[in-house]
C-alpha cells in the first residue's frame, strides 16, 4: 500500500531533521566551550549532511544522515590575558560557532520537519477518505 | 456482479492508485528537501478527463416512431465506438525528473512550496475520486432497491 510507505518516508525525513536539530543544539550548548590549557583547540562546530538512501525492502528512497562532519573555518580570538588558556600574546581561542547561523539552521530544520509532518497528515486524510467508502 | 468490470469503477480505482503513487513520490521529494544532489521526481499525468468522457458514455434513447424526438448523443461521445481499451487506462507509474526550477548550490532542485501544493492537489483529487466512487456505489444500491442516500 502506497500510503503506508509514505508514512515511512516522512518518518525518515523527520528523523533526519531531528538529528540536524540535535547537532544545532550541541553547537549552541558548546558555543562558549573554550580550552583550559594554552595551545589546545576549543569546540569545533559540527555540520550535518544528508543523503538519500534506497530502502531495499520497500524500494523507497528515504533520507538519512550521511555523516556529521566538522566546520573547518578558523576559530575566533578574544584578548583575555588572565585566562588559563591564554597564549603568549594574551589571546584565548573561541569556538567557531555563530549563534545567528545556528538559529537559522534550526529554523530551516523546523520548517522541513513541519513539511514532513504535513505530508503525513494529508496522507492520513486520504486513507481516511478511502475507508469512508466502506461506511456509506 | 463484479464491480471491477464496470469501467468507471476500475478507472477510479486506477486513478486512486496513481494518486497514491504520486503522493509517495512527493513525500520522497519532501523528505529529501535538504539532501545534496537530489532531484525532484513526479509522475506524468494520465489523460484522465478524456478517458472519463470515453468511459461514461450515456445510452441513446430508442426511437420507435419517426415523429418521436430523436435523442442525439453528444458530439464528443459519438466517436467513441465499442469497448474501451482498458490497457490505455493503465497510468504510467514510472517517476520522471521534474526539470522545473533551478538547482541550489548543492545540486538539489526540490522547491518545498511547489511540492506542498502538489500534495494538497493530490489529496483533493483523491477525495474527489473516493466521493465519486461512493456516489456511484449508492446509485447501484438504489437500483438494487435498498434505498441509499
Amino acid at each position: 500500500m502506497d500510503i503506508a510507505k509514505i508514512l515511512k518516508i516522512s518518518a525518515a525525513g523527520m528523523k533526519a531533521q531531528s538529528a540536524r536539530m540535535r547537532v544545532v543544539a550541541e553547537n549552541l550548548a558548546n558555543a562558549d566551550a573554550v580550552p583550559d590549557t594554552p595551545g589546545a583547540d576549543p569546540y569545533r562546530r559540527k555540520v550535518v549532511s544528508f543523503k538519500s538512501e534506497l530502502d531495499r525492502e520497500t524500494g523507497l528512497e528515504t533520507v538519512t544522515v550521511s555523516r556529521i562532519g566538522t566546520d573547518r573555518s578558523p576559530f575566533g580570538r578574544r584578548y583575555e590575558p588572565g585566562h588559563p588558556a591564554a597564549d603568549a600574546d594574551g589571546y584565548v581561542k573561541l569556538p567557531n560557532v555563530k549563534g545567528l547561523i545556528e538559529v537559522m539552521d534550526l529554523r530551516a530544520a523546523q520548517r522541513s520537519y513541519e513539511a514532513n509532518l504535513n505530508v503525513i497528515q494529508v496522507s492520513r486524510s486520504m486513507l481516511q477518505n478511502t475507508l469512508e467508502i466502506l461506511r456509506s | 456482479m463484479d464491480i471491477g468490470q464496470i469501467p468507471l469503477f476500475s478507472m477510479l480505482a486506477k486513478r486512486m492508485a496513481w494518486l497514491g503513487r504520486r503522493q509517495e513520490l512527493l513525500s520522497q521529494n519532501i523528505a529529501n528537501v535538504d539532501t545534496p544532489d537530489f532531484r525532484a521526481k513526479d509522475l506524468t499525468d494520465t489523460r484522465f478527463k478524456a478517458l472519463l468522457a470515453a468511459a461514461s458514455k450515456p445510452t441513446r434513447m430508442t426511437v420507435t416512431d419517426p415523429d418521436h424526438l430523436a435523442a442525439t448523443p453528444a458530439f464528443h461521445l459519438a466517436s467513441v465506438a465499442g469497448k474501451i481499451d482498458m490497457q490505455r487506462l493503465d497510468p504510467d507509474r514510472r517517476p520522471v525528473p521534474q526539470g522545473d526550477g533551478e538547482a541550489d548550490p548543492v545540486g538539489n532542485d526540490v522547491v518545498l512550496e511547489d511540492q506542498l501544493m502538489k500534495v494538497g492537489e493530490t489529496a483533493a483529487e483523491y477525495e474527489l475520486m473516493t466521493t465519486l466512487y461512493r456516489k456511484h456505489l449508492n446509485m447501484i444500491r438504489i437500483a438494487l432497491g435498498r434505498g441509499g442516500g
